[in-house]
C-alpha cells in the first residue's frame, strides 16, 4: 500500500511538472508542443504501470487519463491556419484534412473518458482500454506528424 | 578511315549486344520450384511479417487486406507508384500461377518476363524459403480482389528504361538464399530471418548508393527519407541509433508503436507497427534479439 501510494506520487509530479509548463502563450506552436508534453508524461505515466515497470495506481492511471482528455480537448484550439511554419514537426497535411484531425482527436477524447468513466480498478481491465487510447496516438501521428530530422 | 568506322561499328554493336545480354531476366523454370502443399493460414502469418499491406494496402482506408495499391513513392529516380496485387483477374494478381508469383518475390520477374523496379523489395524477398513464398500466395488468393487499375510509374531517364533493372540486379541482386550467421542464437536467427528475408527493415534504415543499391556496410545505420522529409532512423545498437532500448523495449514498440519514453512511432514506420503488431510477441522479441546482435554504427550525416 505504501508503495502504492510513493508510485501514485512520483506520477502526480510527474504530470504535475508538465502541466505547469503549459503556460498560456501567443505562440500555438510552443502551447501545442507544452500540451503533448502532458499527453507524453501521462502516456510514460499509464504506460509504465501497463508494462509492469510500476506497481498499478488506479489513482494515477485516472489522472493520466483526465490529462490527456483535457490536454486533446485543448489541442485542437490551437490550430490557427499558417501554424505549421517554424519550429514544428506539425505538417501542412493538417490543414488539408482539417475534418479528420478533429475526428481523431474527438475519438482520442471519447477513449480516455471511456476509461474516465470505466474507473478501471486494477491493471486487466486498465490494459484493453490504454490500449484503445494508445491507438489514438498512432492514428495521428502517421498522417500529420513530420519525421524527425 | 573506312575500316575503321566499320571496325568501331562492330564494337558498338557488340557492346551493345553484351549488355542487352547482362540485362536479360532470368527467371526459374518450373522445374526449379520444390513441391510444397501450400498452407494460406501460415501464409496470412507471412503477410503481415513481411509487410505487404504497407505498400499495397489501398491508400485512405483501414482494411489491410484490400490490396488495390495505387500509393506513391517518391524516390531520388521518380515516383514509383504500387500495383494492385488483390487476386482481381485482370486489375490485380488473380491469374498467376505459383512459377510467376516465385518469380516475382524471388527474382523480380513478373509473368510477361520484365524486370520489376528494386521499390519491390525482392532484393529481401529473394532469402524467403520457397514454403514460406508458396503459403504466402496461397493467402493472397483468398483476400478481396480489387478492380483499381494498374498506373505506371513516373521516372526519369534512365531509369525509366526498365530493360537496364537488369544490370542493377547483376551488381544487388544475389540470389542467395537465407542463411543464418553460425553465432547467433536460435531466436537471434529467427530475428535475422524475419528482418532480412521479410520485414524488409534494411530496405529504409539502411542507406543506398549512388546506383540505389542497398550500401550494406552500413546496415540499420539510418538514412536519408526518400520521401524527403526528416530521416530514417539509425536501429543498430550504437549511442546514435537504439543502443539504450532493451530488447523489450524493442518488443513492445513492435507491438505497440510506443517508444520507451512513450512517445509514438509516426510516419511510415505507424504503418509498419500495423504490420509487427500482428505477429507473435516471441517472433517482435527475435527481431529485438537480432537487432541487437548487428555492427553498431554511428550516424552519417
Amino acid at each position: 500500500m505504501f508503495k502504492a501510494v510513493i508510485a501514485a506520487g512520483a506520477v502526480l509530479v510527474v504530470v504535475g511538472a508538465a502541466a505547469a509548463a503549459t503556460i498560456p502563450s501567443d505562440d500555438p506552436i510552443q502551447s501545442r508542443q507544452n500540451l503533448m508534453k502532458n499527453v507524453g508524461a501521462a502516456m510514460g505515466a499509464a504506460g509504465n504501470m501497463v508494462r509492469g515497470d510500476t506497481e498499478f495506481e488506479p489513482r494515477a492511471a485516472h489522472l493520466a487519463m483526465r490529462t490527456i482528455n483535457s490536454s486533446i480537448i485543448g489541442f485542437v484550439e490551437l490550430l490557427p491556419e499558417g501554424s505549421h511554419v517554424g519550429e514544428t514537426r506539425a505538417l501542412p497535411a493538417i490543414w488539408e484534412n482539417m475534418d479528420d484531425v478533429l475526428a481523431k482527436a474527438e475519438s482520442l477524447r471519447v477513449a480516455t473518458q471511456a476509461v474516465i468513466d470505466a474507473e478501471p480498478a486494477d491493471l486487466d481491465t486498465f490494459r484493453p482500454l490504454f490500449a484503445e487510447v494508445g491507438q489514438n496516438c498512432r492514428a495521428c501521428h502517421e498522417d500529420y506528424r513530420r519525421p524527425e530530422e | 578511315m573506312r575500316l575503321l568506322f566499320i571496325a568501331l561499328g562492330i564494337v558498338a554493336v557488340a557492346a551493345a549486344g553484351l549488355l542487352w545480354l547482362l540485362s536479360g531476366p532470368q527467371p526459374f523454370l518450373a522445374d526449379d520450384l520444390p513441391a510444397h502443399e501450400p498452407d494460406a493460414e501460415r501464409g496470412r502469418y507471412i503477410f503481415f511479417a513481411s509487410g505487404c499491406a504497407g505498400c499495397h494496402a489501398t491508400p485512405e482506408q483501414d482494411d489491410p487486406l484490400v490490396l488495390g495499391g495505387g500509393r506513391e513513392l517518391p524516390s531520388d529516380f521518380g515516383t514509383f507508384r504500387v500495383p494492385n496485387i488483390s487476386p482481381h483477374p485482370q486489375a490485380g494478381i488473380g491469374g498467376w500461377s505459383r512459377l510467376d508469383f516465385a518469380n516475382a518475390m524471388v527474382r523480380g520477374v513478373s509473368p510477361q518476363g520484365r524486370h520489376y523496379y528494386p521499390s519491390f523489395p525482392y532484393t529481401t524477398y529473394q532469402r524467403m524459403a520457397f514454403e514460406d513464398v508458396f503459403d504466402l500466395k496461397a493467402f493472397l488468393d483468398t483476400v478481396p480482389p480489387v478492380e483499381t487499375a494498374r498506373v505506371g510509374h513516373d521516372l526519369s531517364f534512365p531509369f525509366n528504361v526498365r530493360r537496364g533493372v537488369g544490370l542493377w540486379k547483376r551488381l544487388y541482386l544475389d540470389g542467395a538464399p537465407f542463411v543464418a550467421d553460425p553465432g547467433l542464437t536460435e531466436a537471434e536467427a529467427r530475428g535475422a530471418y524475419l528482418v532480412q528475408a521479410m520485414a524488409h527493415c534494411g530496405e529504409c534504415h539502411t542507406p543506398r548508393d549512388w546506383a540505389g543499391g542497398l550500401d550494406t556496410a552500413r546496415w540499420l545505420a539510418g538514412a536519408p527519407n526518400p520521401a524527403g522529409e526528416g530521416r530514417i532512423p539509425n536501429i543498430t545498437p550504437h549511442a546514435d541509433g537504439i543502443a539504450d532500448w532493451s530488447e523489450r523495449d524493442i518488443t513492445y514498440a513492435l507491438e505497440t508503436g510506443f517508444t520507451p519514453d512513450f512517445d509514438t512511432l509516426g510516419s511510415s514506420m505507424a504503418r509498419v507497427v500495423r504490420n509487427t503488431s500482428q505477429l507473435t510477441d516471441e517472433d517482435r522479441a527475435a527481431i529485438a534479439a537480432y537487432l541487437k546482435t548487428v555492427p553498431p554504427l554511428p550516424d552519417d550525416r
